[in-house]
Parts: C-alpha cells; sequence; structure tokens
C-alpha cells in the first residue's frame, strides 16, 4: 500500500553548504511557519547549532503543500548532522526517509562528506536528488561542480537541479521535482501498529517523546503502546507532528512521521531503533540501526572538586539523547573524580565539553584524548585499554593493536604535496588517488588545477589531535578530510609518562608510537616548563618511557615576590590581597605532590605537535 | 559594632598619620589615593582634615601621640598655610609632650630654605624624599618632574636643617639596569641620610605605566634582574652604616622610622583625611577614599558630625573590621616578619592569645625546609632569600578554611 500524499525526505551536504538555509527557504516556501516566527536556519535549535552553523541533532518538520498539480502534499523534512561524527543521527534518519537532496555548494565542490553522506544514502537504497546551491555567487563554479557530480556519481546535467537557498531561486521547482521523484512511502497492508524509533526526548511534563516512523497501523491518544525490544509499555498521552514545534493530532497514520508522548519518566530502555506497536496486537520488530562505538576517550573532571555530582548530572542529562555518549566514573591522583568518556568522534567530544560548559556551567579539565587500544598480554589475556594509566607494565605485553582508519580528503591538486607530508608524518600511508575532475586553467594562480580524492590509511590516533586544522592549513581551508574506522593492526606504542617534580602525574601520560615519544616527549616538558609557574624552589620537569628518562627540563625557582610597602598603614587591603590571591589560586591551581600545577598544564598534551608552518 | 567605647583615657601612646591627597602631577606608577589639579579643594580638604583631627582628639580625651606622619600625596606641596591648620589642630586636641618623631613626604621640587625653616617652626623633625633615582632618563620614564640635580641639591638644603631624613628609592624600574641602581644607591649612600627606604616597583593595575608594560611599549627588568638589584642593594649597605631593620628600610644608629615601626609591630594609630586606615581597640577602619566625599562629611563643626551614610558608620568610615584571632595571626606574621628582629612566639602569644607554634607548626617546618625562614631563641624570621619572598611565606599563614 502507499500513501500517495507523502513524501518523507532528508537534506544532505557538507557542513558550510547550506543545508540549514535550504530547510529554511523550504519551510518558507511552503508557507509552514509564520513569517514572524522566522528565525534564520529555523531546525539548528541549540545554541551551539546556530553558532557554529552546523546541525548536531536530527530534527524534523512536517509542512504542507499545494503541488502545481493541486495535490495536497503532506512533505516531512528530517534535518540531519553534516558531520560523520554525527552518521549514526543521519542513519536515524535516513531510515525514517524515501530519498535525499545531496546538497553541493557551487563554490566549493563535491568534500569529503559529501561522498560519505552520498554511500549512507546509497545503503538506505533512498532516491538521491543532486542539487547545486549558491548558484548566485560570483565565486559559484557551477559547471565544474557538474562535472564532478557527472564524473563521480554519474548524474546527469538535466536531473541536477540548481538553486540559491538564500535568494529562494529555483527551491520551488526543487520541491516539485522532488514531489515527482522521491516515492512515496510504502507500507504493508497491516492494522497493527510498526513504528520505527528513530529519536527520543525528555519533556518534565509529558516524559518521555518518541519520534517515529509509522510503516504501518495508527496510533492515537489512549491507546496503550508496548516497545518490542524492551517490553516496556506505556500509555499514548498524546500524537502529533512537528511543525517544527511539536503540534498535536488525533491521530498519526501509517506513512507518516511524528512524535507520541508517553509519560514515561525512565529513559532507560528506550532505545532509539527500537520498533513500537500497540498492546494486544503483535507485529515483528524492524531491524533497528547499527549499534554505535564510540572510538575516542578522554577523561573530563570538574576543575572545582565540589562540582563532581555536577558533572554527572549532566553527562546524564546529556546522554537522554545523545546515546552515543558513554562514560563511567574514574580517579586521577592528579585531577580528583571525573569520568571517562566515549565519542564518536572529535567533533562529537568537542560538542559534549562545550554543551558541559555552556548549558550547565560546569568548568572542565580535559585530559589527552586517547583511541581504545587491544592488549594481548604474553600470558595470552587479552584486554581493551582506552586510559594510558591502564596500560600493563611493557613487559607483561607481547603486542598492542590500535585502531586504523580509512582517511579521504578531497583537495585541489595543488596542496597534494603539504597533505601527503603532513599524513606520512603522522604514520599515513597512501592508498589511491583519483582526479575528480578534468585539470583546468585557474586565472588566480595562472596554472593548470584539478580537484582529487586522496585515500589514505592511517592510525585513529595520530589525527585526534590538531590534525583537522592542520590539514586546513596545508591547504589554505581548500582541503575537507572525512574518516571510517577500518580495523585493528599491531603497533609499537609505549606509554609516555611525565614526571613533575620526581613525581608521575597521571593525568599527563599518553600512549605514543615509539618513534614519535623522543620528539613528543621533548615538546610536553617545554611546554609543562613554560605553563608551570616558578614555585618557591626548582621543579624538575621529566619525560620518562617505562621508568627511563628520555626528556628533562627545569622550572627555576622563584625569585621574588614581595609588597613594596604598607602604605599609610592600609594593613587591611595588603592582607586581603594576599588571601584573594590564595583563593584564585587555589581555584586554578591543582597540587601534584607539593608543586602547583595550572589547569592549563593538563592541556598541554592537546597541542603536542611540531610546530606550524605556515 | 562601636569602635568608639571606653576608648577615652588611655594608657598606649598613639601614633597619628595624615593623608595628604595632593599632587601636582600623578606618577605613572601610583595607584595612591591622590590627586592632580584639585588645589581648588585645599581650603575644604584641609578644614575636613582639621576637624576629623579635632573629632578624633575629643572622642579619644586628647590622647598622647608617639608618633606623627604627613604623607599622601604630596604633603610638601600643600601651601604651608594649610599644613599649618592642620598642626594647630593636632596641638589643640592631642597630646605631643611625647611625641618623638614628626615626618613629612617632601618631594625635591618642593624644597625651598623658606619651606625647610617653616616645617622646622611647625614642629616637624624628620624629612622623607621621594627621590627614587638619580638618573634624569629614568625619572621621566616613571613621570616624576624633578630630575637628579634638583634632588641633590635639595639634600643640601634638607641637611642644613635636618640631621634626621630619609631618601626614598626605588629599583626595578623602566630601562633601569644594575650599573644605574648601583649609581643611584652609591649617591645615596654618600648623602648624609640617616635612613634609606628601598622599595621594588610594583606595577599596580590601571596605572599608566602597567599598561604601558602590558602593550609593550615600556619594558620593565624581569624578576631575576630585580632580585640582583636587591642582592646588590643588601650587600653594598653591609658595608656601610645603614643598618637593614625591615625588608625595604636601612637606618644609621638609632634612626629607624618610629611611625611605620608602629605599623610593623601591630600598635595603635589614628588616620585623618581622605582614604586613611586606622587601627584601634581591635578594630581596623578605614575613611572614604573620595575627596570630595570625605570633605563634605567632614566640612561641619566637629561636635556635630554624625552623618549617616549608606555604608558610614561613624564620620567617613567605610570599612571597619573587627580583628578575629585567625585575621590577628595572620597580620601578626605579615608585618612582623618585615623587621630584621623577627616575630617572637612571647609577642605573638601576647597579641593573638596563642602559641604561634601551636598555629604555624606546620607551616615553619615546611618554610625551614625551604630555607626562607630562621628560627632562633623562640623567634621567627625571614632568611636573605625570605625576605624576597615574603608574600609566598606570608600565604602559608593563612587559614583559609577559616575566613568564609
Amino acid at each position: 500500500m502507499k500513501n500517495l500524499n507523502i513524501r518523507n525526505f532528508s537534506i544532505i551536504a557538507h557542513i558550510d553548504h547550506g543545508k540549514s538555509t535550504l530547510a529554511d527557504r523550504i519551510i518558507d516556501l511552503t508557507g509552514s511557519i509564520d513569517k514572524r516566527e522566522m528565525t534564520d536556519q529555523v531546525l539548528d535549535t541549540m545554541d551551539l547549532e546556530q553558532e557554529r552553523g552546523i546541525t548536531i541533532k536530527a530534527q524534523a518538520v512536517r509542512l504542507n503543500y499545494i503541488s502545481n498539480e493541486a495535490e495536497e502534499i503532506q512533505l516531512n523534512l528530517i534535518d540531519t548532522p553534516g558531520h560523520v561524527d554525527f552518521n549514526y543521527e543521519v542513519s536515524r534518519s535516513l531510515a525514517a526517509c524515501e530519498g535525499v537532496v545531496l546538497l553541493v555548494d557551487a563554490t566549493q565542490g563535491i568534500q569529503a562528506q559529501t561522498l560519505a553522506n552520498v554511500y549512507l544514502a546509497l545503503d538506505n537504497n533512498l532516491e538521491i536528488i543532486p542539487v547545486i546551491n549558491k548558484v548566485d555567487l560570483p565565486s559559484a563554479n557551477t559547471e565544474s561542480v557538474i562535472s564532478e557530480l557527472n564524473q563521480y556519481f554519474g548524474f546527469k546535467s538535466d536531473e541536477i537541479y540548481l538553486v540559491s537557498a538564500k535568494t529562494g531561486e529555483g527551491v520551488l521547482e526543487l520541491i516539485e521535482g522532488l514531489i515527482k521523484k522521491i516515492p512515496p512511502p510504502t507500507f504493508p497492508n497491516d492494522e497493527n501498529l510498526k513504528g520505527l524509533i528513530f529519536d527520543s526526548i525528555y519533556d518534565p511534563y509529558k516524559g518521555v517523546i518518541i519520534y517515529v516512523k509509522l510503516i504501518s497501523g495508527l496510533v492515537k491518544k489512549g491507546q496503550k503502546l508496548k516497545f518490542i525490544k524492551s517490553k516496556i509499555t506505556a500509555d499514548v498521552l498524546e500524537t502529533g507532528f512537528f511543525s517544527p514545534d511539536l503540534q498535536d493530532s488525533d491521530s498519526l497514520n501509517s506513512g507518516e512521521v511524528g512524535f507520541i508522548a508517553t509519560g514515561l519518566k525512565n529513559l532507560k530502555g528506550i532505545d532509539v531503533g527500537d520498533t513500537v506497536t500497540l498492546e494486544g496486537q503483535s507485529t515483528s520488530a524492524l531491524p533497528g540501526y547499527k549499534p554505535i562505538n564510540p572510538v575516542v576517550f578522554t577523561g573530563l573532571y570538574p576543575t572545582d572538586g565540589d562540582d563532581y555530582p555536577a558533572l554527572r548530572d549532566a553527562l546524564e542529562k546529556l546522554k537522554l539523547n545523545d546515546s552515543a555518549l558513554i562514560f563511567e566514573p574514574e580517579s586521577s591522583t592528579a585531577l580528583g573524580f571525573g569520568f571517562r568518556c566515549g565519542f564518536l568522534g572529535l567533533l562529537h567530544m568537542e560538542i559534549i565539553e562545550e554543551r558541559l560548559e555552556r548549558e550547565f556551567e560546569i568548568n572542565l579539565i580535559a585530559t589527552a584524548p586517547s583511541v581504545k587500544y587491544k592488549i594481548i598480554k604474553k600470558s595470552g589475556e587479552e584486554l581493551f585499554v582506552d586510559n594510558p594509566s591502564y596500560l600493563p607494565e611493557s613487559r607483561l605485553i607481547d603486542k598492542i593493536i590500535e585502531p586504523w582508519v580509512e582517511l579521504s580528503i578531497i583537495t585541489p591538486d595543488k596542496y597534494i604535496g603539504n597533505i601527503m607530508e603532513l599524513v606520512t608524518s603522522r604514520r599515513g600511508k597512501q592508498k589511491n588517488l583519483q582526479y575528480l575532475q578534468e585539470q583546468r586553467f585557474n586565472q588566480d594562480d595562472k596554472s593548470f588545477t584539478a580537484r582529487v580524492l586522496i585515500s589514505y590509511e592511517i592510525p585513529l590516533s595520530e589525527i585526534l589531535v590538531d590534525f583537522h586544522d592542520r590539514i586546513k592549513s596545508a591547504s589554505q581551508g581548500f582541503a575537507s578530510m572525512d574518516y571510517e574506522i577500518m580495523d585493528g593492526r599491531e603497533s609499537e606504542m609505549v606509554k609516555l609518562d611525565i614526571l613533575v617534580n620526581h613525581e608521575s602525574v597521571d593525568a599527563l601520560s599518553m600512549i605514543t608510537h615509539r618513534n614519535s615519544s623522543l620528539q613528543k616527549g621533548n615538546l610536553l616538558v617545554n611546554k609543562l616548563k613554560n605553563l608551570i609557574p616558578r614555585q618557591m624552589f626548582q621543579v624538575p620537569i621529566q619525560a620518562a618511557i617505562s621508568g627511563r628518562i628520555i626528556a628533562r627540563t627545569n622550572v627555576k625557582a622563584l625569585r621574588k615576590n614581595v609588597t613594596a610597602k604598607c602604605y599609610g598603614g592600609d594593613i587591611t587591603r595588603k592582607r586581603k590581597l594576599l588571601e584573594q590571591q590564595k583563593a584564585g589560586k587555589k581555584r586554578r591551581m591543582k597540587m601534584v605532590g607539593s608543586v602547583e600545577v595550572p589547569q592549563e598544564a593538563f592541556m598541554a598534551v592537546l597541542n603536542l605537535n611540531e610546530p606550524k608552518k605556515n | 559594632m562601636n569602635y568608639g567605647e571606653n576608648i577615652a583615657n588611655r594608657s598606649t601612646t598613639l601614633g597619628l598619620y595624615i593623608h595628604i591627597p595632593f599632587c601636582l602631577t600623578k606618577c605613572n606608577y601610583c595607584d595612591f589615593n591622590t590627586y592632580a589639579s584639585i588645589e581648588n579643594q585645599f581650603e575644604n580638604i584641609t578644614r575636613s582634615i582639621s576637624n576629623e583631627i579635632i573629632f578624633w582628639g575629643n572622642k579619644l580625651g586628647s590622647p598622647k601621640l608617639k608618633t606623627i606622619f604627613l604623607g599622601g600625596g604630596t604633603p610638601s606641596y600643600l601651601p604651608e598655610k594649610y599644613k599649618q591648620e592642620i598642626f594647630n589642630a593636632i596641638y589643640l586636641k592631642f597630646n605631643t609632650s611625647e611625641c618623638e618623631e614628626i615626618t613629612i613626604e617632601c618631594n625635591p621640587d618642593d624644597i625651598s630654605l623658606e619651606k625647610i625653616n617653616s616645617w622646622k617652626n611647625l614642629g616637624i623633625n624628620r624629612l622623607s624624599l621621594g627621590v627614587q633615582a638619580f638618573n634624569d632618563k629614568i625619572l621621566k620614564n616613571i613621570g616624576r618632574r624633578h630630575n637628579s640635580f634638583q634632588a641633590e641639591s635639595s639634600i643640601k638644603i634638607i641637611q642644613e636643617k635636618f640631621k634626621n631624613f630619609n631618601l626614598d628609592l626605588m629599583f626595578g624600574l623602566p630601562n633601569q639596569n644594575l650599573d644605574d641602581w648601583k649609581k643611584s644607591l652609591n649617591i645615596a649612600i654618600n648623602s648624609n641620610a640617616t635612613h634609606l627606604s628601598l622599595y621594588g616597583l610594583q606595577l599596580e593595575k590601571g596605572t599608566p605605566l602597567n599598561s604601558d608594560v602590558e602593550k609593550g611599549i615600556r619594558k620593565i627588568p624581569d624578576d631575576d634582574t630585580t632580585a640582583k638589584m636587591y642582592d646588590l642593594a643588601c650587600k653594598t649597605l653591609k658595608k656601610t652604616r645603614f643598618k637593614q631593620y625591615e625588608i625595604s628600610n636601612w637606618a644609621i644608629d638609632k634612626n629607624m622610622c618610629k611611625h611605620n615601626l608602629i605599623y610593623w609591630k601591630n600598635k595603635e594609630f589614628i588616620g585623618c583625611g581622605p582614604g586613611a586606615s586606622s587601627y584601634i581597640n581591635g578594630f581596623r577602619f578605614k575613611n572614604i577614599k573620595s575627596p570630595k566625599i570625605y570633605s563634605n562629611i567632614f566640612n561641619e563643626n566637629p561636635q556635630n558630625i554624625k552623618i549617616q551614610h549608606r555604608k558610614i558608620k561613624e564620620g567617613a568610615v567605610i570599612e571597619i573590621e573587627k580583628q578575629t584571632k585567625e585575621i590577628k595571626a595572620l597580620e601578626t606574621m605579615m608585618l612582623g616578619l618585615r623587621l630584621n628582629e623577627g616575630v617572637s612566639d612571647t609577642f605573638f602569644t601576647k597579641t593573638v592569645g596563642e602559641s604561634m607554634y601551636q598555629l604555624y607548626g606546620k607551616e615553619f617546618t615546611k618554610l625551614k625546609a625551604l630555607g626562607l625562614i630562621i628560627e632562633k631563641n623562640r623567634k621567627i624570621k625571614l632568611t636573605h632569600k625570605g625576605k624576597l619572598l615574603a608574600n609566598e611565606v606570608i600565604s602559608n599563614f593563612i587559614i583559609q578554611e577559616k575566613f568564609k
């Protein structure tokens, strides 16, 4: 069966290619939101999303549109994140769609994440509608982008829509086009309710609200829901759709996308990917989603130890609608109590850290990010380690296996050399190089150039810190990158310990490749030397591997801190000044033995590569 | 809280500090409560200061003074007739029969024989001259009006009439090197001064010099060089008749500044004038800083002063603090350790009511191990190394949990 009047679709695009602007324009042109309520980037509701110009959480909106054939069409636009770290959000959304709009920027062409998104859409058997955006810009290279889409994906020129999401040029044609090309949702001839949960949020009044796409059946207020996998039951308090705020409706029907408020007070057991039906009905579970595995780990510690319970609460709240986030308590001698957190990637980690600091106002210290290593001991025992502190002694280790990724970089060919140099310095190996277009004469630098797609294999640990920025600076901002976890390979990894005043500081140790350990040790001790203020005694800073010192330096003893005089007997002022200074120090400094170490020092490991070349 | 009860008819003698908030120009490193271009307030403020002196004299029952100190600002810049008015009030309402030391701070470009004579007539017996450096380029760098020639000539005039005078010198100044410092120091040593105050420059927030240094327009010597300058001074002065008795102060024979010793030994004093601090009967308090508001408050007949301002408890006082045990302990260490003689447990116990070993035993052990203090005959003193790190040492005596 088909519901001919419904189209469910997503827009997929590389960051900054104008996805949210196009969504805004479609909402605008279908007249679904009052002009007065229209703010830019309607679907990016988090401050962070609007500021960074990225979408983190999938959002959905129902648009009612009268087509040129005078049909009333219900368009469900499901906005998706553009970044690879949030692919799980993308795949959720895509599972609720029958088609996608593939958006490519006319000034930039295909980018690394465009490829990843297209592969996802192909995996889901979705109709792909290619669209080139920003064709009105003077710097638009529309012809060249058409040839890329043609050459790389095989789209014919007349299939490609040319739009300016900003001015609205071509957008109505696109809407008409997608109604014609994207198939309406099909559903089995089945009265039983079957709905795929693709997201969930918690509302203090309505409890858990699940976002669903109904494959079959009908659901309305007052019925009793059943979650097939978790076997939880719940009342249907409310049903409705997204406009984009939640909007009540009497019922949700087959093929529709909407929400169900359940009144459940606990999100435990509400798994995205689960299937809902009604009590008393029987249906089979949908395939659901691939389980998501975090690949990047870091220790998050509150700057102020008193914030530990607040940090735990905040992480629990974030986890409610970010099932990819994992965390468990850990403690560090230097930093006290905190959490080991796992993320899908670097952006995911950054976003969570930023949300904790902004939305929950918790000041954090993050330790150096790590990947998960598989350790095979000489005894044959196997274990996984994502925290350098838990790496067994080297004499007990037979093998260390680290995750490798397939890295795709798209860049104008004149930067190949720079990028190659960077990637090989990080143990990367080139696998493939493919031209995306014919070389053509570039007026700006009077030479023949073309864009290329280069694939590399590289250890994930090598791109964790400061890699994306380096790629950007190696290519004057033109290159884009994406990666996918590939496999695990044996590597010669060592634990690099940092000793401050002869005491090992757990929060500063890291697992690194033997070949770069000396360089990293030197960089780190010298960085720490500049970050640790002079104390009342000389403080040696050393880097060591298995107890052997490989780098050392000293923070010289403080020579002078004295007030000239107590003028006119204003003793209170001087006393208060000293008290404030001491309280301030207590806030900013962590004691490592008898040495006061500022928080910035723990972040030193986050930027530890060879000095930038400009 | 009333610090005014039962404070009359006291047996101890007091120090009296008078704050003169005027300067012809303000130096670029200075963050004191002093102002240029408010000469139109000479009269009002003088009257108010005199009124405040009378107010305290009445309240305390004409107590005995041990010392008087005219500081500022630039007291030498205030015209003589106003200083006369202030001294009239002091002599009228305080008992100065046993007063040992009356100091005025002055600027080299204010010195003339006529003024020196007039100060002598007021009863002043000690001068403190703000020389800072005998180097014209450096003086200019820190916004001083005088040059080294003026400084040397004014010393010649002073020594004719005053046996006891101090020179203020500063080190760690913009563009100053060890050699410049050595030269200034030697000129000071070879003058007839009986007292030297050697102050390391402190960059204070909000001063023009501070922002120049932050912006990189001016450079000051690094901490290591400044520390060397201090070491050099200590070493050089050891070979002279000057004896160090405080972190920044040296005196020949018994010419230590008695007024400053009152502060360092935690004894009582009254401060009059805008922003002046007082310590009496276990209370520390402070006047409002603004000369204008201050002068409005005290512009009335002292008998009638009962002004209720939002934060003003009595007179121009804006901040008042009863000393708790923890504060007393910290202040006793903070002040006493500045002196070469250090802090004795007898004195500490008398002031605080508990032995310093009981309160700070652990801290003493740590600081001794670091070579910052030494202990001798139940007295704690700073070592030479400790003197330059006095703030670090003192921070150990803050009993943090109890200050909430």
